[in-house]
C-alpha cells in the first residue's frame, strides 16, 4: 500500500506546523499508520501535492481561497497539538483514503 | 645461590622486565619454583643489607637500588659466583678468545676453563661452527697450533662486528656499570678493556663530529675496536681494497690518532680499509656521478614502491623524504655492498608500529634485481622505515589504520551479518570486506584480507583466525581485543585522501537526494556518514535540547506589557542582542501574525512567536517571557497568552528536539500553569527543565 502524504501548514512552516506534526506522529503510531509527514508554510502548501493537509482553524479562510485539488482533504484544528482532536478528525479521513 | 637465581638477579640488576610466568617458561620450571628462587635472592640481598625485590602486578618483579647498592651487589655477586657461564656465554667467550687472543687455544683447555664435559664442549663447538659458517669462516683444530678461525680477514671482522652487536646489543661505552652487570658485556671487557672503548669513542667523537647520531658513533667505535684488536694479534686483510680514498680528512685524522694512542703501526691497505668502512657508516654526499644517479634512481623506486603498497602519498610529500632518504641510501648501499650492517636497537618496535611500511620496504629489497639486497637485515630496513614513518605521520595525522578482515559463519548469513555489524560497532578499526558462509571458504584466498573471524573451526586457513560465538559479550570482546593486539602488524594504513574524495561524493549525493529540503532522514544519513568517516559531530549543537539553547539571559519573568506586538518585541530582545536574529526578523513575526492571524498561539495561554529562517535568522535560538496579566492575541480559545516563546530556526529540522519539548509542555497544562505562577528565574527553570525543586524542611 502506498504511504499517504500528510502536510502540516502554518504561517511560517516551522513552529505550529511542526508541533502539529509531532502530535500527529504520536497519533499515527498509536493507530499503526505509516505516513509521510512534512511541514511547510502556507505559501508553499499549494505547490506540494498531498493526501491530507492539516492546519489551524485560523487558516480556513485562506485555504478556501486556494485551488486545492479535490482529492486532498483539509483538516482544520482548533488546538493544533491536541492528540484527542487530531485522532478524532483524522481517523475518518484515513479510513476514507484506505490507509486504515 | 643457584645458577638460575643468579641469572634472575642479573636481569633484575639490568632493569629488564622480569615476571614469574615468562621466567617459568624460559627455565622450564613451575612458577612456584621461580617464587622460591626470588625468595633465595631476597635472602641473599638481605645479607648484603639492601632492599628486597618488589612484586608489582603490572610490571612483575622489580629491584630498585641506588648506583652504589647496585655496584655492591654486582661485586659481591661475581665473587660469590665461581664463573659459571651458560652456553651462549661460553660460545661468546670462545669466539672472542679465538679472535682477540694471541695464545694458542686447545679444546681440552677450554673444557677445563669452563668446567664442562667434553660432550658439552663438542656441542658448543658445533653451534659456533654453524654460526660462523654463514660468513664462510671455519673453525679448525690443528695438532700443534690449536684452534683457529680460517676465512678471509674481512669476513672475520664483519662476523665479529655482527656477532657482538647481536649478542650484547648496541654497546653504551659510557656506562661502565652496565658493562659489569651483564655477564656478556663483562666477558667482552676481558678482551676489549673499558679504557680502550672509552679512548676510541672519544677519538671518534672528536674527529668525526658530523656524525651526530649516537648510534653511528657507537657502531663506528665497535668496528674500530674489532679492527684494532685484530691488528694487535697480527691479522691483516689479505687483499688491498680497491676502493678509492674519498679524501675525508677527518676520518684519516681519526685513524691516525687511534694508531698513535695505541702505538700501532697501520699498513696503508689497512688504513684505506678502515677509512672506507667508517665512511660507509657515515651519511654523506656522493662525489661519484655514476653512483649518484644510481642511488637517486634507487631512492625514487623505493619511495614509489612503498607508496604503491601502503597507499600513503609519499611522492606528494615534497623533498623532505627524498633528501633524507637519499643520504641514508647512499651510505646504506655502500654498507650493503660490503656486508656491513648497522644494529638498530629499535627494530622490534618499528616492526610492530610501522609493520606495513616495514614489510613494503622488505618486499622491495627482495624484488630488487641486485641480489646483494636479499641479505639486508631487519635492522637496516627498520632504519629506512623510520624515514618513511616520520613523513607518513606528517602527511596526515588522521591516517586511519584498519584491519582488512572477513567474517565466516556456519549458522547462515544472517547470523554472520549480525556478527559483522556487532564487530564493526565495537571495533571501528575493522574493515569487514565480506561475510561468508562456511561453504564459501575458498573465496578467502581471492579477497585482499588479513584476518578472519569465524563462528566454527576452520581448517586449511593460513591467515590469523579467531573463533568466536556469533553473539558478542564482554568476554568475547576482550578476546577480539587481544586478537587484534596480537596481530597489530597487519594493520593497514589507509590513505585518507581517497576516503575524503569518497566522502565528498557521498555528501553530494545526499544533497541531491534531499533536493534542498532538510528532513529527519537527511539528518540521520548525514550524521551516519560523518560517523563513518570518524568525524564526531556534537549532536547537542546539531539538534540541541531546550536547555542547551535557553539560558538565563533568554528568560524574562512577569514582564509588564501592553499588547501582543510589544510582547513579541520584548521576548525577541535577547535573541537580537546575541545576534541570533536581525531586527527584520521581529518585523517579519509581527507581519506574519497580522496576515495569517494568531496561529502562533499553540495552546492555552501559550504562544510560539517565529518567522522564517530567511527573515533574518543567524543561528538557532529560543527565548521566553511570562506575563502575569496575560496578553490578548485575539485567539478564539487560548487567550489570554501568558507565556510567549520566541523561536529563531535556521532550517526545518535543527530545532526538532526543542519543538518536541515544547509540544510536551503544551500538552501538560499543569506545568504551564506552574510556569505562569513562577515568579523568579530559578523556580521557572526548575519547573521547565523538570528539575525537582529544592526540598524545604
Amino acid at each position: 500500500m502506498k504511504k499517504i502524504n500528510i502536510l502540516f501548514v502554518c504561517g511560517a512552516g516551522l513552529g505550529s506546523s511542526f508541533a502539529a506534526q509531532m502530535s500527529t506522529e504520536d497519533v499515527l503510531n498509536h493507530l499503526g499508520v505509516e505516513a509521510h509527514l512534512d511541514h511547510v508554510d502556507i505559501s508553499s502548501a499549494v505547490s506540494m501535492p498531498s493526501d491530507i493537509i492539516i492546519t489551524a482553524e485560523n487558516f480556513r479562510s485562506q485555504f478556501e481561497k486556494f485551488n486545492i485539488p479535490s482529492e486532498t482533504t483539509i483538516i482544520y484544528l482548533n488546538n493544533i497539538v491536541s492528540k484527542a482532536e487530531i485522532e478524532e478528525k483524522i481517523t475518518p479521513v484515513l479510513k476514507e483514503k484506505g490507509a486504515l | 645461590m643457584k645458577s638460575r637465581s643468579i641469572e634472575i638477579l642479573r636481569r633484575l640488576l639490568e632493569d629488564l622486565p622480569v615476571d614469574s610466568k615468562s621466567l617459568a617458561q624460559e627455565f622450564r620450571v613451575s612458577q612456584r619454583t621461580i617464587r622460591n628462587d626470588i625468595q633465595e635472592i631476597n635472602d641473599y640481598l638481605e645479607q648484603l643489607g639492601v632492599l628486597e625485590i618488589q612484586n608489582s602486578k603490572e610490571q612483575g618483579y622489580i629491584l630498585q637500588l641506588s648506583q652504589e647498592q647496585q655496584h655492591a651487589v654486582v661485586k659481591n655477586l661475581y665473587a660469590f659466583n665461581e664463573y659459571y657461564l651458560n652456553r651462549k656465554e661460553r660460545i661468546f667467550d670462545l669466539l672472542l678468545t679465538l679472535s682477540f687472543s694471541s695464545k694458542k687455544i686447545f679444546v681440552n683447555q677450554m673444557e677445563e676453563k669452563y668446567q664442562v664435559s667434553k660432550s658439552t664442549m663438542d656441542q658448543d663447538m658445533r653451534q659456533l661452527r654453524k654460526l660462523i659458517e654463514a660468513y664462510d669462516i671455519q673453525a679448525v683444530s690443528l695438532p700443534r697450533e690449536g684452534m683457529k678461525l680460517i676465512g678471509s680477514e674481512q669476513s672475520i671482522r664483519i662476523m665479529l662486528f655482527d656477532y657482538i652487536n647481536e649478542t650484547v646489543g648496541v654497546i653504551d661505552f659510557t656506562n661502565e656499570l652496565k658493562m659489569e652487570i651483564s655477564p656478556l658485556k663483562r666477558l667482552l671487557t676481558k678482551y676489549i678493556t673499558p679504557f680502550e672503548m672509552q679512548k676510541v669513542k672519544d677519538i671518534i667523537a672528536h674527529y668525526i663530529c658530523e656524525i651526530d647520531e649516537d648510534i653511528y658513533q657507537k657502531q663506528i667505535a665497535l668496528f674500530m675496536l674489532v679492527w684494532l684488536k685484530r691488528l694487535r694479534v697480527g691479522e691483516y686483510i689479505d687483499t688491498v681494497t680497491s676502493e678509492k680514498n674519498h679524501g675525508q680528512q677527518n676520518i684519516a685524522h681519526c685513524i691516525q690518532q687511534v694508531a698513535e694512542t695505541f702505538q700501532l703501526s697501520v699498513p696503508e691497505s689497512e688504513r684505506a680499509y678502515i677509512q672506507f668502512i667508517i665512511s660507509s657508516f657515515n651519511m654523506r654526499e656522493l662525489d661519484n656521478p655514476f653512483e649518484w644517479t644510481k642511488i637517486q634512481f634507487l631512492t625514487m623506486q623505493l619511495i614509489q614502491h612503498v607508496e604503491a603498497q601502503t597507499h600513503i602519498p609519499f611522492t606528494a610529500s615534497g623533498r623532505d623524504l627524498f633528501t633524507g632518504l637519499y643520504q641514508h641510501m647512499a651510505a646504506f648501499t655502500n654498507r650493503v655492498a660490503h656486508d656491513i650492517q648497522i644494529k638498530n636497537p629499535l627494530t622490534e618496535e618499528i616492526k610492530k608500529d610501522y609493520g606495513k611500511i616495514f614489510r613494503s620496504i622488505q618486499s622491495f629489497m627482495v624484488e630488487e634485481i641486485d641480489s646483494s639486497f636479499n641479505r639486508v637485515t631487519d635492522d637496516e630496513i627498520a632504519f629506512l622505515t623510520i624515514h618513511f614513518s616520520s613523513v607518513a605521520i606528517k602527511i596526515n595525522k588522521l591516517l586511519q589504520p584498519s584491519y582488512k578482515c572477513v567474517v565466516v559463519c556456519s549458522h547462515g548469513l544472517a547470523t554472520g551479518n549480525l556478527l559483522a555489524v556487532n564487530l564493526k560497532s565495537s571495533f571501528p578499526q575493522l574493515d569487514i570486506v565480506a561475510v561468508l558462509g562456511a561453504g564459501d571458504l575458498e573465496i578467502v584466498d581471492k579477497l585482499d584480507v588479513d584476518l578472519i573471524f569465524t563462528t566454527s573451526p576452520l581448517s586449511s586457513i593460513t591467515l590469523p583466525t579467531l573463533e568466536l560465538s556469533p553473539i558478542l559479550n564482554k568476554h568475547t570482546k576482550e578476546e577480539v581485543k587481544q586478537f587484534l593486539h596480537a596481530n597489530q602488524g597487519l594493520m593497514r594504513i589507509v590513505s585518507t585522501e581517497q576516503k575524503y574524495t569518497q566522502f565528498f561524493n557521498q555528501i553530494l549525493s545526499l544533497i541531491e537526494k534531499s533536493a534542498g529540503n532538510v528532513s529527519p532522514e537527511i539528518y540521520h544519513e548525514l550524521k551516519n556518514l560523518f560517523q563513518k568517516n570518524h568525524l564526531r559531530v556534537d549532536m547537542k549543537e546539531i539538534l540541541p535540547m531546550l536547555k542547551d539553547v535557553l539560558t538565563d539571559r533568554h528568560i524574562f519573568i512577569h514582564e509588564p506589557c501592553e499588547d501582543w506586538r510589544q510582547a513579541i518585541e520584548l521576548v525577541a530582545q535577547p535573541l537580537l542582542k546575541q545576534r541570533n536574529i536581525n531586527p527584520e526578523y521581529i518585523t517579519a513575526m509581527i507581519e506574519t501574525l497580522e496576515e495569517h492571524g494568531p496561529y502562533i498561539v499553540i495552546g492555552k495561554n501559550l504562544a510560539l512567536a517565529h518567522a522564517r529562517p530567511e527573515d533574518g535568522v543567524n543561528h538557532l535560538g529560543l527565548s521566553v517571557a511570562t506575563f502575569k496579566e496575560g496578553v490578548t492575541f485575539h485567539h478564539p480559545t487560548f487567550d489570554p497568552v501568558k507565556i510567549v516563546f520566541c523561536l529563531a530556526a535556521t532550517d526545518s529540522y535543527s530545532h526538532l528536539n526543542v519543538m518536541r519539548e515544547l509540544v510536551e509542555l503544551i500538552n501538560d497544562e499543569k506545568k504551564v500553569e506552574a510556569l505562569i505562577e513562577a515568579d523568579d528565574l530559578h523556580t521557572f527553570k526548575n519547573i521547565l527543565f523538570d528539575q525537582s525543586a529544592p526540598m524545604i524542611h
